[in-house]
């Protein structure tokens, strides 16, 4: 088993102006993610998700226990621009990761970055911009464009560095819903594919339904993982964690309270009227 | 919805004068500086005149187009004009009053500093209506890099030039929104005295500032993120590269310089 | 206080090659205590009909009768307009700006011209409906709180002004789904204590639960306009603009398209439940 991103018991605290005794965000950290997976990592806010994924891109070091990504240690100095080349980052607020007024130069910023020469760097932005599906765009300024297509512009941005993981930060969160199904077609494309390993920080259940693997985070710690399917069923976890699981599964419960039990606990509105309608 | 807001006065077009070399550009906007400036005679600004007109045409720029960049200036053209006539004491005395007169010489100067701040205002017009913002910055990056010998952070200059236009009309966005939301709540921004008016600006300008800096925040990390250190192995996907078209307009605008200031 | 909006026009970018109508012939009118869900697509001119109706823009023709009189005619005190109608807009933690808590939620109050003992009294009640203990929270830094209790902060500050009539642009954007529900139980409990609730929301489950009133706007007209029952029934029309309904609705529809017999005004989680319920002890839904 190759894991790209293996976490083990890592502990984070942000650095504090005062003496004052620093808050642990995360507390021992423990978790997996394997070549090519779709995981979900849920939490509510506060809950240490976020802290997580900008470690994975060592924008964040651990100060306790190890993380490896792409098999190299993210401890090692020497290893940062190797790390963040392979695994890419998309973060929530579109309007605050894009760099450039020209949507070209902006998804080339990342290549530029990495010294790409010059003669590729075109063929680089065309192919990110068609596999988000935003080519027609490249002499268009990002701040006239929708949340959704900035979103996709930034992703392109993030494609274009050729990364084998790529970690979106809640990137749907300030999205309407036209947006948030682009960028969640835009994710699925992505693993699907074009064979790239995502990693997805959300508290939309819907969105991590879709995922192969789900991580719930609380507290700074990993309370809970498995299929979608697992995890939505462990109802008590979810709601400690300050979730609920999607209706799909709310109706399946309910249903199950009042002595009607489906076959399997659906985790999607599909899977439910399936279950209903066998 | 401020969206639409052009930055500078940039004015979109595919023409040969748009086409050219920024840095070509830049290098002749200045010329033409040193040109209005040195020539004395009013067959010189004739000729200048001339040959602006022919650029403002093959830009398809229009003369409203030149006409609206002038706008903002005028008052300050029309009060030097006047300043000019009333002040300058010449020979040729036409009306005196106290310390003000008009004389031939007064009007001369007046109508030859009008004129040449018009075609001031005009020569670097030509160059921000026909080049973008970015490709300003990329040609100065270009023109100043020698500067870079000398420690003289020239990459960085242009990258938060760059970014700055990057992040104009996101803010503008973003004080409309705190505008509405603070009158909403009874904040007043344009009545009382100065003083007031400052005080009032608070609740505007804290969460702006606010909001600013968690912008640059989040924008670092995410430049970070996408292994931005600096210039030192960084390659550029637009690299300036001078056509013949552009040695053609340098060689020619020097020369046409040239012969007005030593002639004209 | 009733609040109607006759034949509103508004136009974005008059006078450049860019005009674009915002909203067309606008008639809408709120009743007290009406909780009216606003939904539509970004660009559909939501947004611009709100902040007209609160009079932060100038129709540029029709009138804004807020009680039936002309918040746009010279002479009509927008200092009383202010208090009567209160407008959180999104990401409202955005608007924080004193040095402490207690100072920004009086802002409010004090600019529409209350009494200091009074603004003190309405700013405690505004931080308890919120869920703060005042005499805790008042002195403290708003800019050290986490983003959620700035939020609630924010709102505060448009509650302490007491208005009878709240608007709402999408205020659950970017919350987790606790602080979701939260949110939407505070803006219920303000609807039964008698304050009229604007609200855009993209959030079709909370609207379908808590609204009594659906209008979809689309181009700049209104387009549907009923409880959300009767909106949320034409699945068909609200999927031409765009737009989608709660999750039961949709389920219900999936349904139906099976061949069950399930009815159209079902909206809510509870209301699927007991018609599958139904459905499963006769066979005849």
């Amino acid at each position: 088993m190759e894991y790209v991103i293996d976490a083990q018991k890592i502990k984070y605290a942000y650095p504090t102006l005062e003496d004052a005794e620093p808050e642990l965000a995360l507390r021992g950290v423990t978790l997996q993610v394997e070549k090519g997976e779709f995981v979900a990592v849920l939490g509510h806010n506060g809950s240490g998700k976020s802290t997580f994924a900008k470690h994975i891109n060592v924008l964040l070091r651990a100060q306790e226990g190890t993380l490896t990504v792409v098999g190299l240690d993210t401890a090692d100095e020497a290893n940062l621009w190797t790390i963040r080349s392979h695994a890419g980052m998309v973060f929530q607020n579109p309007d605050n990761q894009l760099v450039s007024t020209v949507v070209e130069e902006d998804v080339a910023f990342g290549p530029e970055n990495l010294g790409v020469p010059q003669e590729q760097l075109r063929g680089r932005v065309t192919e990110a911009l068609r596999a988000v599906g935003m080519e027609g765009f490249e002499k268009r300024a990002p701040h006239m464009l929708s949340g959704g297509q900035k979103q996709r512009i930034a992703i392109a941005g993030v494609l274009a560095m050729h990364p084998d993981i790529i970690v979106f930060d809640e990137p749907t969160a300030m999205l309407d819903p036209k947006g948030r199904a682009e960028v969640m077609e835009t994710i699925r494309y992505l693993n699907k594919e074009a064979g790239k390993t995502i990693v997805l920080i959300t508290h939309y259940m819907e969105e991590a339904a879709e995922a192969d693997r789900v991580f719930v985070m609380s507290d700074g710690v990993v309370t809970d993982e498995g299929t979608p399917r697992e995890v939505f069923s462990h109802k008590e976890k979810l709601e400690e964690a300050g979730l609920m699981p999607p209706l799909a599964t709310q109706v399946y419960y309910d249903l199950k309270e009042k002595g009607l039990v489906l076959g399997k606990c659906p985790v999607t509105l599909k899977e439910l009227v399936d279950e209903l309608c066998r | 919805m401020l969206k639409n807001i052009t930055l500078g006065q940039y004015f979109p077009g595919d023409t040969v004068i748009h086409r050219l070399d920024p840095r070509i550009k830049i290098l002749v906007a200045l010329l033409f500086l040193v040109a209005v400036f040195v020539v004395r005679t009013m067959w010189g600004f004739l000729a200048l005149t001339v040959l602006f007109a022919v650029i403002i045409a093959l830009a398809k720029l229009g003369p409203v187009t030149i006409l609206r960049s002038i706008r903002p200036l005028l008052f300050i053209i029309i009060f030097t004009f006047i300043l000019n006539i009333l002040f300058y004491s010449g020979q040729t005395v036409y009306w005196q009053w106290g310390f003000l007169t008009i004389s031939k010489e007064g009007i001369e100067k007046a109508v030859f500093i009008a004129i040449r701040l018009v075609l001031l205002i005009v020569a670097t017009s030509l160059l921000t209506l026909t080049t973008s913002p970015m490709q300003l910055t990329d040609g100065l990056e270009s023109l100043l890099s020698p500067l870079k010998k000398i420690k003289f952070p020239v990459h960085e200059m242009s990258m938060m030039m760059s970014i700055a236009m990057r992040f104009i009309p996101t803010l503008i966005e973003e004080t409309d929104r705190i505008m509405k939301a603070q009158t909403a709540r009874g904040a007043e921004f344009d009545s009382g005295n100065l003083l007031k008016k400052a005080k009032n600006m608070i609740p505007l300008l804290v969460p702006l500032f606010v909001g600013a800096f968690k912008r640059a925040d989040e924008l670092a990390l995410a430049m970070e993120s996408r292994c931005y250190h600096g210039d030192e192995g960084r390659t550029r996907m637009k690299v300036l590269r001078l056509k013949r078209m552009d040695v053609w307009a340098l060689v020619l605008m020097i020369a046409a310089s040239v012969l007005f200031m030593v002639f004209l | 206080m009733p609040l109607s909006v006759n034949d509103l026009n508004y136009f974005y970018m008059t006078g450049t090659p860019f005009e674009v109508q915002a909203l067309k012939d606008v008639c809408l009118t709120i009743e007290d205590g009406e909780f009216v869900g606003i939904i539509g697509h970004t660009g559909c001119g939501k947004s611009t009909l709100i902040q007209l109706m609160a009079g932060l823009l100038k129709p540029a023709s029709g009138t804004v009768l807020v009680n039936g009189e002309d918040i746009n005619a010279s002479g009509y005190d927008r200092r009383r307009l202010r208090r009567t109608v209160g407008v959180v807009f999104q990401y409202p933690e955005y608007q924080l700006f004193e040095e402490t808590v207690g100072k920004d939620v009086a802002f409010g109050p004090v600019k529409a011209g209350m009494t200091e003992q009074e603004a003190e009294k309405n700013v405690d009640t505004a931080l308890e409906l919120v869920g703060f203990e005042p005499a805790k929270i008042k002195q403290l830094s708003p800019f050290d709180l986490s983003g959620g209790q700035k939020r609630k902060v924010a709102i505060a500050g448009v509650l302490a002004m007491d208005p009878q009539i709240l608007i709402l642009d999408e205020p659950i954007a970017g919350l987790d789904p606790l602080g979701r529900e939260q949110f939407m139980q505070l803006v219920k409990k303000l609807n039964d204590c008698g304050v009229t609730i604007i609200m855009i929301s993209h959030n079709m489950d909370g609207l379908a639960d808590h609204a009594s009133r659906i209008v979809a706007m689309d181009h700049g007209t209104v387009y549907m306009d009923g409880t959300p029952k009767e909106v949320f029934a034409d699945l068909p029309k609200l999927k031409r603009a765009g737009l989608g309904a709660s999750e039961s609705r949709e389920a219900a529809a999936m349904l139906r398209e099976r061949g069950w017999n399930i009815p159209d005004d079902i909206i809510k989680k509870d209301e699927l439940v007991a018609a599958i319920l139904k459905r499963n002890e006769d066979g005849t839904c």
